[in-house]
Parts: structure tokens; sequence; C-alpha cells
């Protein structure tokens, strides 16, 4: 018997492919072994790419695991739909934003953070 | 400069993310998330992952890699989506911070 | 005032096309989202050439010079500030804190650099897991050592790059490499404590998960940029021409939010937009452009024909709930 043999069993933590919502490489396989065709469809029936990120540290991934369950190449796989905002937006901001009439010339030229000649 | 976490002082050099001061006084984990109740302690350290979000003063999922330090605030380690920690008199819960 | 042209991202390319708008006379505003502006020059500290021909020098300088360079030429150079979506006609929802406010510039040079790419495995998720760029970052901006003993899972050159920076910070490199996913392990209880590589076990404090890095386009993905597949520039990039211009019309890229590469393509594909804009603006010429293209170097040339070899995998047409 070998000191590999004695090593204690170890529960390995699920590996999570989408770290932001949770979401373990187990329920990416059944989502595709229930008809999932693409990482929309993934998105949708598991909320994978739907967390903060948006998909950044995720999407690379279940695309690689489509192109293989799929049968169609890397370069081929569609990533997820992205809609604005590009980051999460406090509503407090909206609130103060006129939606009508020509667009103002926004913080430019105001902010203190801002540097010029 | 000093601020707490969960009740113990950590100090920290002007202008840093709080995540760094932690980081440099040894915290390990920032927050359990909701589903699992696994532990994170950052990833990005660019405000774009869930790894680093805290209660700052009464306010959950605040970013403290992209949040400055300031003298006295009161950071604490998030449970889950901060719900049970948020103190509506602080400010909103807005999920960025 | 209005500025005539918005430029998404204050890193190098940024900087170097906002320098060449301002140049030829147009009205320019830089926005980054971060607290300061630079980009990647803001947490590498590596020797790095601002061009194929010139030596190498410390990207604390490089950036004080291109950012020097943007302002003198009368470019506006705004911090913690995200330009957050692009509607039809190149409306921009700017955020900065919790205001918001619309710009629409007659040219959008998206410079928003690139993001890690993930690496999934078992107790990746772990206290003590960061990705490269985090792990620059804490090393070289904030001065932060994270830990002591780090593991590397990686072996590009990002890997090579970071084991220096943390000889440098004084943490030893316990493991460094490759290896499939399932044969990975992070362990540890809050933190992590240990690294399994198939049957090798690593006592360390800290990974680094360094196994490349992809555009971050989002911004010109949501404007309508159509995606191509170019494994060399880490994945999906956004479709631009030679002269970094998209099908949207006066939205251009440049630097790795058009393909992860060098500071020097950086630089080079952001002055390169920034001329070729103005050209649209009718503020520079075409031989000025054409000048532009042949000085910015065989590395942006190689771009240039990986993205013009591909046809384009994913276009979102965005969807106005009312056309202007």
């Amino acid at each position: 018997m070998s000191d590999r043999d004695a090593l204690p069993e170890v529960r390995p933590a699920p590996t999570l492919v989408c770290r932001c919502e949770e979401i373990p490489i187990e329920e990416i396989a059944a989502a595709l072994a229930a008809g999932a065709q693409t990482v929309n469809d993934i998105k949708w029936r598991t909320r994978a790419g739907m967390g903060l990120c948006q998909g950044i540290y995720c999407v690379p991934v279940i695309a690689a695991i489509v192109a293989q369950a799929t049968d169609v190449p890397i370069g081929r796989v569609a990533p997820i739909t992205t809609r604005p905002p590009v980051r999460p937006l406090p509503l407090e901001a909206l609130a103060g934003l006129e939606l009508e009439g020509e667009p103002q010339t926004g913080s430019a030229g105001t902010s203190s953070n801002e540097e010029r000649a | 400069m000093a601020f707490t976490c969960d009740g113990i002082a950590v100090e920290s050099r002007a202008g840093e993310p709080i995540a760094a001061a932690l980081l440099a006084a040894g915290w390990r984990v920032f927050r359990t998330m909701p589903r699992y109740g696994d532990p994170r302690g950052g990833y990005c350290m660019v405000g774009r992952c869930t790894d680093c979000l805290m209660v700052v003063d009464g306010v959950p999922n605040v970013r403290v890699c992209v949040t400055p330090v300031a003298a006295g605030l009161d950071v604490r380690t998030q449970v889950g989506l901060g719900e049970d920690q948020w103190d509506p008199a602080r400010g909103e819960s807005s999920g960025v911070a | 005032m209005m500025p005539q042209v918005v430029i998404a991202g204050a890193g190098p390319a940024g900087l170097a096309a906002a320098a060449a708008t301002a140049d030829a006379g147009a009205s320019t505003l830089v926005l980054d989202e971060q607290r300061a502006a630079g980009g990647r020059l803001r947490y590498q500290v590596q020797p790095v050439a601002a061009a194929p021909s010139v030596p190498a020098e410390r990207p604390s300088d490089l950036l004080e010079r291109l950012r020097a360079e943007a302002v003198a030429a009368g470019a506006v150079v705004q911090t913690g500030t995200v330009v957050s979506a692009c509607f039809a006609g190149l409306e921009l929802l700017v955020v900065e804190g919790d205001a918001a406010s619309r710009l629409a510039p007659d040219a959008l040079i998206v410079t928003t650099g690139s993001t890690d790419l993930p690496f999934p495995f078992s107790g990746a998720t772990l206290p003590g897991v960061f990705s490269a760029r985090a792990t620059q970052i804490l090393l070289n901006e904030h001065r932060v050592r994270p830990g002591r003993r780090f593991a590397i899972v990686g072996s590009d050159e990002a890997a090579e790059a970071l084991t220096v920076d943390i000889l440098l910070a004084g943490g030893e490199v316990v493991w460094s490499g490759v290896a499939p996913a399932p044969f990975l392990r992070a362990e540890g209880d809050n933190g992590v404590s240990a690294l399994v590589v198939g049957q090798d076990r690593f006592d360390v404090d800290v990974v680094v998960i360094a196994v490349g890095r992809q555009a971050d386009a989002a911004l010109a993905t949501m404007a309508g940029v159509p995606l191509g597949f170019v494994a060399a520039l880490g994945g999906l990039v956004p479709l631009v021409d030679e002269r970094m211009r998209s099908s949207v019309s006066g939205l251009f890229m440049a630097g790795d939010a058009a393909g992860p590469g060098s500071v020097a393509a950086a630089i080079a594909e952001g002055r390169l937009a920034g001329v070729a804009a103005a050209a649209e603006l009718g503020l520079a010429t075409e031989d000025e452009v054409r000048q532009a293209l042949i000085a910015a170097g065989p590395e942006v040339a190689a771009r240039a024909a990986m993205r013009a070899d591909l046809a384009p995998l994913h276009q979102q047409p965005y969807e106005p709930a009312d056309a202007r």
C-alpha cells in the first residue's frame, strides 16, 4: 500500500463555470442534455452570464463546452447577446437624466476629476 | 488612516481601495455567496466580478476593490446579498458601488 | 461644449488616439471608468517599448508622457466615468458615480482594453485565487502582497512577467505551469492553502490564473460592431478595417479592445484610429492617414491581416424602443 492510498478523501469543491451566479459545470451539462444548442440557450436556462460581470468570466468557457457538445468549431460559436448598460447603473443616475431634447454636455467641463492643458 | 472590518481595526494608506488594505492586513474572506454559501475574497480587482462585495457603512454590495478607504468606515463581511445587513437609513442597496 | 470626439478608455491606445485627434483640432474627451488613467500602464512595472524601434522604458514614465501629450494637445481626460451605452447615431450614455448624462459626439473611439480569460477548476473561487491582472494590480499598483507562496496557472508571456513581479515583491513561486482543469484543485477552508496538480500537492496561499486575455469589446458589440473569432487575438474580436474603422459610422477601435497585443501596437493603433477619425471629420488628410498606416508597424499590420480574413460571426443590431 503506497503513501497515496493513505491520503484522506477530499470532496472537491464544485467547479463553478459562472462565478457570479454560482452555476456549476453540472448545470451547464444538464442544460445541454435538455436541448440547449447555443451559449444564449444556456444563459437563459441556467442564468450563467447574467451576473455582474455579464459573462466575461464564463462565456468563453461555455462557448468551448457548446463547441464540443454540438460539434461546431469554437470559431463558429456565437457569444451571448449583451445589452446596455455596460456596467450596472444606480437608479439614481437615471432619475436625473433628461431624455427629451438634445443631449447635454454631460459632465465634461464641470467635473473635478478631469485634467486639461 | 484606520477603519474597521467586522469591528476590528485595520490600518490603511490614503487613496488605496478597501480591498487592498484588507488583503495587506491578512483578511481573506470578504463575503459568502447566496446560493452555496462559499467564501470569496476578491478575484478581478477592477470592479468586474462579484467576489469583493461587502457591506460598507450599512450599504451592501459595495465593490471594495474600487472603493477608496476613508477614516472610520464600518466595513462588514457580507452574507449573501446583504439584505439582512442593509441599514436603510444609510443609503440604497443599489447593487453597485 | 459638446466634444467632437469621445474616447472610451484612457490606456495607451486611448491616450495616443486623444493626442492625434486633439492635435488635428478636434475637441476631444477621454473617459476612463477607473479612478486613474493609464490602463495597463498603471499596474505593469517591467520595462515596455512604446514602439518597435525604441528602447523599453518604465510604464509609469510612458504613461506620464502619453497623458501629457494628450493634455498638451488639448484633450480633456476624465476618470471615474463610464461610457455605459452607445445608441444609434453615436448617442452615448455616460455615467459618473450616480450621475448620468448624454453625449453625442461625431466620432467615438473605443479603447476599452482587454480582460482576463477565465479558467474554472475545482476551488478556483476560493479567497486567494486571483486573475493575472488582479495580481499585478495588487503587487504593483497597490503595493500589497496577498500571500507569500504563489502558484501560477498559465504559461504565456504573462505568466513569465508575473513570476518576475512576484519575486520582486518578495514572494515565492512554488509552481507555475499548465494542466487541464480536471487535474487542478485549489483546497482550503476560508482561503486557498494548497493547489493540487494531478498527483502533486503544493502548499500555496495564492493561486494566479494567467491563461491569457480577451478583448473587452462589450460597448462596441452593443453598438452593433460585428465580432469574429481569431484564436491568436484571444477569441472574439471586433471587426475593424485597416484604419481601425468599424461598420458603425463614426465608431473606431484600437488597442487591446480590438484584440490583445503589445503596448506598442496599442499606441500605434490608437494614433491611427485618431488620425482616421480626424480625417472623417475633415480635420486630417488622406495622406496623413496613409502615413499613420505606414508608421504603425508590422505588429499592427499583422493584426489587421488577421481581422481582414474573417467573416463576422456575431452582430447585434441595437433595437431602440423608439427609433430616433
